[in-house]
């Protein structure tokens, strides 16, 4: 059983990740990754991401030019930043491996497109997250989020989900 | 030159702003096929420029050596380079194929208010290296969470609130009929022309005006 101090410090990390993407707080977010970083939004569970297509499939370099692009004022499917937030489960600690950490959670999110429809969008799944403790911090080694609808037609995901 | 509305290209290294921009020596060029088939023909530009795969993201040929051995030793030195300068058609075939160098987009418009795109990754027979940086290349460029097309959703979804203002009879597609010239029949013009939407509407006219049964 993990220590009520731990399941604390991954819960706060997950909530912190979670309101820099709500909060459009790209910069922060982007230091909270490793060097080896993988964000990964697959269509549905189970696919290669070597094989398949996915949404998003941004390695380290990657992560970087998308926290760019968002940085860039002319992201127009961002600009200006969706109003959103997302109300996330308690944790699940899934796997604990040496100073790895695997931690489930599921999300529920809720975006208004003001770009262009201000459609009041719904996003839910489910986010993996493998935090991972380097000189002391967490940080996020993977972040894999499966979406209800993932295999379906879906718009944009140009925030960060 | 901004063709259409700027873009992240612009924030970041591309060979886009290169091909398009003020310091560019040859613009790629519009060329209306004819039946509603149309491409941007970007390999004027990178003929001229005679890069190898700059049409491929600018991958460095050190990352395609097997590829690019394959194609040496059946095609020659020489004929192995041209054939990695230039990349597949950036076209549209009517009504609904878009080919864009290697990602194959199928775009089905389900009522006046929406439209569902499919798409993939074209990818090669025994050619691991080409196939990794094709997915990788629609994940950035074509998917719901790419680089490019959100933005020009965006503008699609802006658009659609302005034709549905109503007020006006008319959409103005006649940027750069001035210039437009035939080259093999077909009518070609500079690349921010509007050259492509009116051979597009004109066989979509043709099309809808034609009597059922």
């Amino acid at each position: 059983m993990a220590s009520f101090e731990l399941m604390q410090e991954l819960t706060q990390f997950v909530l912190t990740e979670s309101r820099y993407c709500d909060e459009s707080k790209y910069s922060d977010w982007e230091s909270l990754w490793t060097d080896d970083g993988h964000y990964w939004v697959p269509r549905s569970a189970g696919m290669d991401p070597n094989k398949h297509v996915s949404h998003i499939n941004d390695n380290r370099g990657r992560i970087h030019t998308r926290v760019k692009a968002l940085n860039s004022g002319t992201r127009h499917s961002q600009v200006p930043a969706s109003p959103m937030r997302r109300v996330i489960s308690p944790i699940e600690l899934e796997a604990e491996e040496g100073d790895e950490y695997t931690v489930g959670v599921n999300f529920n999110l809720t975006e208004v497109a003001v770009q262009s429809t201000h459609d009041i969008l719904i996003w839910a799944g489910r986010i993996t997250y493998r935090l991972r403790r380097e000189g002391g911090d967490l940080k996020m080694a993977s972040k894999t989020v499966v979406l209800v609808n993932g295999d379906e037609p879906v718009p944009n995901i140009s925030f960060l989900i | 030159m901004a063709t259409t509305h700027s873009s992240f290209v612009h924030a970041t290294d591309s060979q886009a702003v290169d091909l398009i921009g003020d310091g560019a020596e040859v613009v790629p060029v519009v060329r209306d096929w004819g039946n509603g088939h149309m491409e941007i023909d970007f390999n004027v530009a990178y003929k001229a420029r005679n890069n190898p795969f700059e049409w491929f993201g600018r991958v460095p040929p050190g990352k395609l050596q097997n590829y690019t051995a394959a194609l040496v030793e059946r095609y020659g030195e020489e004929r192995a380079h041209d054939l990695t300068v230039t990349g597949p058609p950036h076209a549209i075939i009517f009504p609904n194929l878009f080919l864009g160098e290697l990602n194959v987009v199928f775009y089905y418009p389900v009522s006046p208010n929406e439209c569902v795109q499919l798409y993939t990754p074209m990818t090669l027979k025994g050619a691991p290296e080409v196939n990794r940086r094709a997915l990788h290349q629609t994940e950035g460029a074509v998917g719901p969470a790419s680089f490019l097309i959100p933005e020009d959703v965006i503008i699609a979804e802006r658009n659609q609130s302005g034709l549905q203002a109503g007020g006006q009879e008319w959409v103005d597609l006649s940027r750069g009929m001035h210039r437009e010239y035939e080259e093999d029949g077909k009518i070609v013009s500079h690349m921010s022309d509007e050259t492509v939407n009116r051979g597009f509407w004109r066989r979509y006219r043709e099309e809808m005006a034609k009597t059922s049964g």
